[in-house]
């Protein structure tokens, strides 16, 4: 029992990474657009996320930094950098009408690329690891809840004992459900994913509605990567360190059904999975297995929505395809 | 209208490749008759620089012994491929070196070899070299080497500057239990060696200290890295050191306020609370007196092991700021100790395996590929019959919490 709870506590800070990945995808898809360069998106708002706080310690030397507005940075250069990427994205698939599975591909390759340049510049200039200074590094990962709540068995270590991004994680993947079911432009935004023919016609602006969707999708996502970095990569540039980050969002995205609520359990539930092997030994259960977990959990839970056909368990109708007005 | 555009851009086309065509040959002149002079070293590197680990620590070697090479008049050029990964890809990236004309082709991953020794099959006028690995000394190719230190004996010292630390916080009350957690790649004997040397060494300071390991299955994945010193600390551990590339155990046990030892690469910068030492091989006096010799005309031998006398083991600077006091001092009585012989790692008095003395047959690999009876005289004779590690034995005191193939 023990083992399970330390399990799910340590699963806290990868699955906030998966868990921001996926909230910013589930905006995305809503929209109808299927952006499967979340990879890439991830990877540089990782790199982005760290050399903002960087280059700020530097400038004001360290010791000077101010904790808040370190964050404050982190969040801003990732979530800019990921809305840039999302920006692209909508522009290749949304304006030139490219497929849009190719250009999530491309995306990957891209973003990566860019992230790994990036830290790698910035490595050489520095001349060492690419890092914040100690006193940084723990205003990244606070454990800020007090004490008492954290001594609560079970329930207080796995949800009280965690960094603050998976409490703002929380707090947005509520905020995300409340918009998309309760406020009118999410009703748009859903109608756009389901049926563009049909929001067309009742006068939405599909357009915006797309650009719109990805590029804040994309930006929340990029949040996971600077996440990942500062908080499971303890605030230090390690270039292969977010590589299959992504595509673990992608499946989480279908594993929580397109809800976002859905997205907090079944986040730490993939990161707990994940590091499973570490934690909970069974005898003469092969280390592989344990590793493909998650994803064997994915297909089983894609297999289940699909043949019980639930209306609002499937993916948005138009999830992938991009609209022509012309074809109506 | 089309078809003048066709024209004209085949027209293009056509030029353009006269003019390459052009350029190759005045540059193959050129370097045909620099080739003449120039020896080309080839370098088939997994990941590349920016790991600041593994292959940084190799580059820094290379490029350390080709300049020095290069001062004393020699004429080299350095070819590396980096990013490959041990797969066929190792294979092409040593057949394409080969073809660009390199006298010396080094691989730097154990996982290398047999795709290297496929290639030293095929060009047996190009010297290829395996390091870590120990196949390509008995196969039939006189053109295969393989090269490692005796890094088990950087372990050791890292393991005593641990075992001060650990008996520090024992002193002032700060721990209750002196438990070491290990981060390790695979359970091969590679990894085994070093763990089991850095235990000793430990032991050497703390008799009463114990470990847990972990393996986490592959060489460098910082989550996975990260996941697994959590878990050890968890279980209790309050210093941690690894065989994998990232800096995520350092950052861990720093978040977790305990303590480290890292390889490869100087961790303090990134961790500067936790990382107390790091131990790592010095490949620099390796590199250089190979290439030297090749150049000379002189043969170099099929194996190598670099010792610390070679300054081919070595640890770097120690974090003064949290290292126990009289660290330093002990460090260097020990250092010299093995230097002179008078501290032997692997002494049979200091260990037991399942509760017994070890013997050959329970602490020499299997895998190996030289085997022999390196236990005589009550010591086990690591890195003597090949450079690659051998040492197998499961040593009382250290727990192995899985295992990773």
């Amino acid at each position: 029992m023990n083992a399970l709870v330390l399990l799910f506590a340590a699963a806290g800070a990868y699955g906030t990474a998966l868990m921001f990945g996926t909230l910013g995808e589930i905006l995305t898809e809503k929209s109808g657009n299927m952006n499967l360069g979340v990879e890439g998106i991830m990877y540089m708002g990782g790199i982005f996320g760290l050399l903002a706080p960087n280059i700020y310690e530097t400038a004001v030397g360290a010791g000077n930094a101010n904790h808040f507005v370190a964050i404050l940075l982190a969040m801003l250069s990732a979530f800019a950098i990921g809305g840039l990427a999302g920006a692209l994205f909508s522009f290749i698939t949304v304006t030139m009408r490219a497929n849009q599975n190719v250009t999530g591909l491309a995306m990957t390759t891209f973003g990566t690329g860019v992230a790994k340049f990036a830290g790698e510049l910035r490595r050489l200039k520095v001349g060492g690891y690419v890092t914040l200074s100690n006193d940084l590094k723990f205003a990244f990962d606070n454990h800020f809840m007090p004490q008492f709540l954290k001594d609560i068995p079970v329930i207080g270590k796995i949800f009280f004992d965690q960094n603050e991004f998976f409490y703002m994680g929380i707090i947005l993947a509520i905020l995300m459900h409340l918009f998309l079911t309760k406020t009118k432009t999410g009703l748009y935004l859903r109608a756009v994913g389901e049926s563009p023919v049909t929001a067309d016609a009742a006068g939405i602006n599909i357009t915006r509605y797309k650009y719109v969707a990805t590029i804040i999708g994309g930006g929340i996502s990029a949040l996971g990567g600077m996440v990942y970095t500062m908080t499971t990569a303890g605030c230090v540039w390690i270039e292969a360190s977010i590589s299959g980050t992504g595509w673990l969002a992608v499946a989480l995205v279908i594993f929580c059904t397109w809800r976002p609520l859905n997205s907090i359990w079944s986040s730490i539930l993939f990161g707990g999975l994940m590091i499973m092997y570490l934690r909970i030994i069974v005898p003469f259960f092969p280390m592989e297995l344990y590793k493909i977990l998650p994803y064997v959990v994915t297909i089983v839970v894609l297999v289940i929505t699909s043949m019980r056909n639930i209306k609002d368990k499937q993916p948005p109708a138009s999830l992938g395809l991009n609209y022509f007005r012309e074809d109506r | 209208m089309k078809k003048t555009l066709t024209i004209l851009l085949v027209v293009c086309l056509v030029l353009t490749t006269l003019f390459v065509g052009c350029k190759k040959s005045d540059s193959a002149t050129k370097s045909a008759t620099e080739a003449k002079a120039a020896t080309k070293i080839g370098f088939v590197v997994i990941n590349d620089e920016s790991d600041q680990g593994y292959t940084w620590n190799f580059m820094n070697g290379m490029t350390a012994a080709v300049d020095k090479l290069k001062a004393e008049g020699y004429n080299l050029e350095l070819l590396v491929k980096r990013n490959t990964t041990e797969s066929s890809i190792a294979k092409d990236n040593n057949v394409e070196l080969a073809e660009e004309g390199c006298a010396i082709i080094f691989n730097n991953s154990y996982g290398f070899e047999p795709y290297m020794l496929e290639a030293a099959a095929e060009y047996p006028n190009v010297k290829f070299v395996g390091m870590t690995n120990c196949g390509g000394q008995v196969d039939e190719n006189p053109n295969t080497y393989n090269a490692f230190a005796s890094i088990y004996e950087g372990r050791y010292l890292a393991g005593v500057v641990a075992g001060m630390k650990l008996n520090q916080l024992l002193a002032e009350g700060k721990i209750k239990a002196p438990v070491v957690g290990y981060v390790g790649a695979y359970s091969f004997a590679e990894v085994i060696s070093g763990m089991s040397g850095y235990f000793l060494g430990i032991r050497s300071v703390c008799p009463q200290a114990t470990m847990k390991v972990y393996f986490v299955g592959t060489w460098g994945d910082a989550t996975l890295e990260e996941a697994a010193a959590k878990a050890l600390i968890d279980a209790g551990c309050v210093m941690i050191s690894q065989h994998s590339d990232t800096t995520s155990p350092a950052l861990a046990a720093q978040k977790a306020g305990v303590f480290h030892t890292g390889y490869n690469t100087d961790m303090t910068t990134a961790a500067p609370d936790a990382s107390i030492i790091s131990c790592r091989i010095n490949w620099e006096p390796y590199f250089y007196t190979f290439i030297k010799n090749y150049i000379d005309g002189k043969e170099n031998p099929a194996d190598y092991t670099g010792t610390i006398a070679d300054g081919a083991v070595a640890l770097t600077s120690l974090n003064e700021k949290i290292a126990a006091p009289g660290t330093s001092a002990k460090l260097a009585e020990v250092e010299a100790d093995i230097k002179s012989g008078k501290i032997k790692v692997f002494d049979l008095d200091n260990f037991t395996i399942g509760g017994k003395v070890g013997t050959n047959d329970v602490m020499y690999d299997g895998f190996a590929a030289v085997k022999g009876n390196a236990t005589y005289d009550g010591v086990f004779h690591e890195s003597e019959f090949q450079s690659a590690p051998y040492f197998v034995g499961q040593i009382d005191g250290i727990e192995w919490l899985n295992a990773a193939y």
